[in-house]
């Protein structure tokens, strides 16, 4: 597999750097590194404040980072963003965890799931187009003409889902899209999340501060911690043999509060 | 975090309900709307021309016949000059609030939008503007423009774009940080599209409600900037100008007081509470309340 | 010590909770689970009379002996605090933002005049130790936003705590946690209720959280309380059809990550109806998979021993010899 995404030495912080008085200390993100093959499903996994949402809005373009580079496709994401920013965006999907908030309360069904075609390919979906992505994501045409206060939480994040792969990403970026929803909501939207990859080649980022759901959807994960790596590798070894007392101590503290069958 | 709060079961299940419309926003629409046709009756009817002088008629109370207002020291009819009076209140308020609004509501967004440099020097300068004494503002308009409409408009302009700029700042804010927008920036829509497209209609419902409260104020100002000579002069019927050629004949002829000033609490009160009815009407959580 | 009987809560013309019989013996932890609109939180919260003003509630709540339902306001504040406490899923909203963390935990005891005026600052000290936050007497002059969330839910917990109640109710109090801290709440809890000999209440949607912590999980599903019974056989061996599925959505800590990875997981079909939206007869009806004619209507209380019951037509079959009254409605499913 070659690999689609990778970042070398990045740092970010939300201060300018004019602003920053030590030039070491208090990154949000300090010195990351990770690659992201095409097609792999990777998992980001942290506690809050380790920087797992800001990375990922990092690699889709959503922030710029303050040193070192992001590489998407073999082309810098600097490059991308001023020279094929449109291409770039359709190619970088992102879905959020609240589904409430991630549509506009005031837009139908319909308009919202428009926007990005209006936006990336500048034409207007034509109904059937708009039927078609309701139905990948298992919903019928009936919602169109709603609003989102009209619909559950779980009909809404597979809305958000269908927004974001109406351009035919490449890669999906998922920042707890389930952390919101019930138990049995949850496990829809991760089978619809693996589904759709398997489908449509996708590569999925999966941010989650939740191991057991890492654990069953993502082949790789990464371990943040006070944002910077701890740990990173494939899924199994990472969560069977951690190699870092902090990857461990998560392990763990998931498992005693994770439900054991007999 | 999962949503647990068992109360938004009871909002998804009566959100096709229907709202309730709130009694004030009835009684506020009522008010408004007669004030509203008497000043536009006025336009092409007055029961008596407006500056008739008619000395053997001075002075006579209101319920005399044929004047139901009563007459003024030259006899003019009070109930013709209260109908103009209307049209000139509703008129100068109207074209204050609507041009404080637009270049308000702009600002507001676009400093909401831009970077937190801007952002902060545009909260400082509307803080200078609400910190400035409308009144003075007035006062040195009259001095360089004269007095008459155009400067209560220009003074009520001034007392009002800082503040609907700092109404329109926060909430936009709040808007630009939900999801939605990251979203839409994520779909490579620009800041400015989307300070349009999604922000804008998310704040509107406030704005409206901020717009019925500023016409009660502006109507109130226009009579106390008329009160003070700086508003509109004779021959341009007004409500403060009233007042204020009643003020010496106070224990004579009182109702000549009292009427114009019965009329603009009358006409505040109705915006105001257009304004307090409207804000419960589009509340989204009144829905949830509303009915059980 | 709590007994609730044949409660049920409705508003307008909905009737959200209606329970049969559930209680707490003291010093025992009652783990109540159920998705959103299941009226977990409103069980939980009619026991100390919080509920919206339009609720209307029937039946009966006893603690320790005294009836909670329809009793006046003044009184029913006498017990939250006292008897009864509670703390909720965002610390920072319960606690006040311009007081110090101390000073709060401090009005706790002088509400309910449990200690001297003179023995405050110290029992607050003593009550912050108690629930293991560091360099207590330095903590207790800081203000709710300097804290981190684990730091302000200990906080909520001392306040909780203050006045010895012999009920505490716990209202999704680790779901806005990080894992590792909610590991260290849940068994601060257990440890507390263990030593304090505290009943505890514990509502969480979490099944996982919940097993870590009740001896006993009565199950919610629309309102109705489908299985309770103590929490190895409610995960262990469920009866009802919605309990086995909810276990079975849960992608729990997987043992064998390899074989699981990638593989989807069981799910619910439908989604929980809207209030009123329920039909007649069992709750979980049009979304079971199990579903037999008489599911249709009202499925009767099926007791078993070690106060595990259920209300199911077509129960989850089980390897445990059946008791003799039992024996009619389990059927074997195919």
């Amino acid at each position: 597999m070659t690999d689609l995404l990778a970042s070398d030495r990045l740092f970010f912080d939300y201060q300018t750097r004019s602003r920053r008085r030590d030039a070491n200390s208090d990154w949000t993100l300090r010195d990351i590194a990770v690659t992201i093959p095409a097609g792999s499903t990777v998992g980001v996994v942290g506690e809050s404040g380790s920087g797992k949402s800001t990375l990922v809005r990092l690699l889709c373009g959503l922030l710029t980072p303050s040193k070192g580079e992001i590489t998407f496709d073999g082309r810098s994401v600097k490059d991308w963003l001023s020279e094929d920013r449109l291409e770039f965006h359709r190619r970088n999907q992102i879905v959020f965890q609240s589904p409430a908030s991630s549509l506009d309360p005031r837009l139908r069904i319909k308009t919202s799931l428009s926007e990005p075609t209006r936006a990336l390919e500048r034409r207007k979906p034509d109904p059937a187009e708009l039927s078609s992505w309701l139905k990948d994501v298992g919903l019928s045409g009936d919602v169109l003409s709603r609003y989102p206060h009209q619909l559950s939480g779980g009909q809404l994040q597979r809305i958000a889902v269908a927004r974001a792969l109406s351009v035919r990403p490449d890669v999906l970026y998922a920042d707890e899209p389930t952390s919101a929803l019930d138990v049995s909501v949850q496990a829809q939207v991760l089978n619809l999340l693996m589904g759709l990859k398997q489908r449509h080649g996708l590569t999925l980022v999966l941010v989650s501060h939740d191991l057991a759901v890492v654990a069953r959807v993502c082949e790789q994960v990464v371990v943040l911690k006070d944002g910077q790596v701890v740990e990173a590798g494939q899924t199994v070894e990472v969560m069977t043999d951690p190699k870092t007392a902090y990857t461990r101590t998560l392990v763990e503290a998931s498992r005693a509060t994770s439900l054991a069958r007999f | 975090m999962a949503d647990t709060d068992d109360f938004e079961f009871l909002e998804i299940a009566t959100s096709g309900s229907r709202r309730r419309v709130p009694p004030q926003l009835v009684i506020g629409a009522v008010i408004v709307s007669v004030i509203v046709g008497i000043g536009m009756v006025s336009v092409f009817w007055t029961p008596y021309d407006l500056n008739t002088v008619d000395v053997p008629n001075q002075f006579l109370r209101p319920g005399s016949d044929g004047y139901l207002l009563g007459t003024d020291k030259l006899g003019r009819d009070m109930t013709s000059q209260i109908m103009a009076g209307a049209r000139n209140s509703l008129l100068v308020s109207m074209i204050s609030t609507v041009a404080s609004l637009i270049p308000g509501v702009l600002i507001g967004l676009l400093a909401a939008g831009a970077s937190p440099f801007w952002q902060r020097f545009i909260s400082r300068l509307t803080d200078i503007g609400i910190a400035l004494p409308g009144i003075l503002v007035a006062l040195v308009l009259a001095t360089s423009l004269g007095p008459g409409n155009p400067t209560a408009i220009i003074a009520i302009m001034f007392w009002f774009i800082p503040t609907v700029a700092r109404v329109t700042m926060g909430p936009a804010r709040q808007i630009l940080s939900r999801d939605f927008v990251e979203a839409a920036q994520a779909y490579g829509r620009p800041r400015r599209f989307i300070l349009f497209r999604h922000v804008l209609p998310n704040i509107g419902p406030l704005i409206i409600v901020q717009a019925s409260v500023m016409f009660a104020l502006a109507i109130l100002i226009e009579a106390a900037l008329s009160y003070l000579g700086i508003g509109a002069q004779r021959p341009t019927p007004s409500w403060g100008r009233l007042l204020k050629e009643a003020q010496p004949l106070i224990d004579k002829a009182p109702y000549l007081m009292i009427i114009p000033g019965i009329s603009i609490m009358v006409a505040v009160i109705g915006f105001n509470l257009l304004g307090d009815g409207l804000r419960t009407y589009l509340d989204p959580q009144q829905t949830a309340k509303g009915t059980g | 010590m709590l007994e609730i009987e044949d409660l049920n809560i409705s508003i307008g013309a909905h009737q959200i909770v209606s329970l049969e019989h559930l209680s707490i013996p003291a010093g025992r932890r009652l783990g109540l689970v159920g998705e959103s609109g299941s009226g977990k939180t409103m069980t939980a919260m009619s026991i100390i009379g919080l509920l919206p003003r339009e609720a209307v509630v029937t039946g009966s709540i006893k603690f320790s002996g005294v009836e909670m339902v329809n009793r006046p306001e003044r009184e029913l504040s006498n017990f939250r605090g006292s008897e009864i406490g509670t703390i909720f899923q965002d610390p920072l909203r319960a606690l006040n933002p311009t007081m110090r963390v101390g000073k709060q935990v401090g009005e706790a005891l002088r509400l309910h005049n449990t200690v001297p005026n003179k023995g405050v600052k110290q029992r607050t000290v003593e009550l912050l130790d108690q629930v293991q936050l560091p360099d207590s007497a330095a903590l207790a002059r800081r203000y709710p936003h300097q804290l981190s969330g684990g730091q302000q839910q200990r906080v909520l917990i001392a306040m909780a705590i203050a006045c010895n109640p012999k009920l505490l109710i716990a209202d999704e109090p680790t779901t806005a946690l990080d894992v590792t801290v909610q590991k260290e709440i849940l068994e601060l809890l257990a440890r507390l209720s263990a030593e304090r000999g505290m009943a505890v209440l514990f509502v969480s949607h979490d099944l996982g959280v919940i097993q870590s912590i009740s001896d006993h999980v009565a199950v919610l599903y629309g309102g109705s309380l489908v299985e309770t019974g103590p929490t190895d056989q409610i995960v262990g061996s469920p009866r009802h059809r919605y309990t086995e599925a909810l276990i079975n959505v849960n992608p729990g800590h997987p043992e064998d990550i390899a074989a699981s990875l990638g593989k989807p997981l069981i799910t619910i079909k439908g989604s929980v109806p809207p209030l009123g939206a329920f039909l007649s007869g069992c709750r979980f009806r049009g979304r079971c998979p199990h579903e037999v004619d008489t599911c249709a209507t009202e499925p009767p209380i099926t007791e078993m021993p070690d106060a595990h019951s259920f209300k199911c037509w077509n129960p989850v079959p089980t390897t445990i010899s059946l008791a003799p009254g039992e024996a009619g409605l389990a059927k074997e499913s195919p």
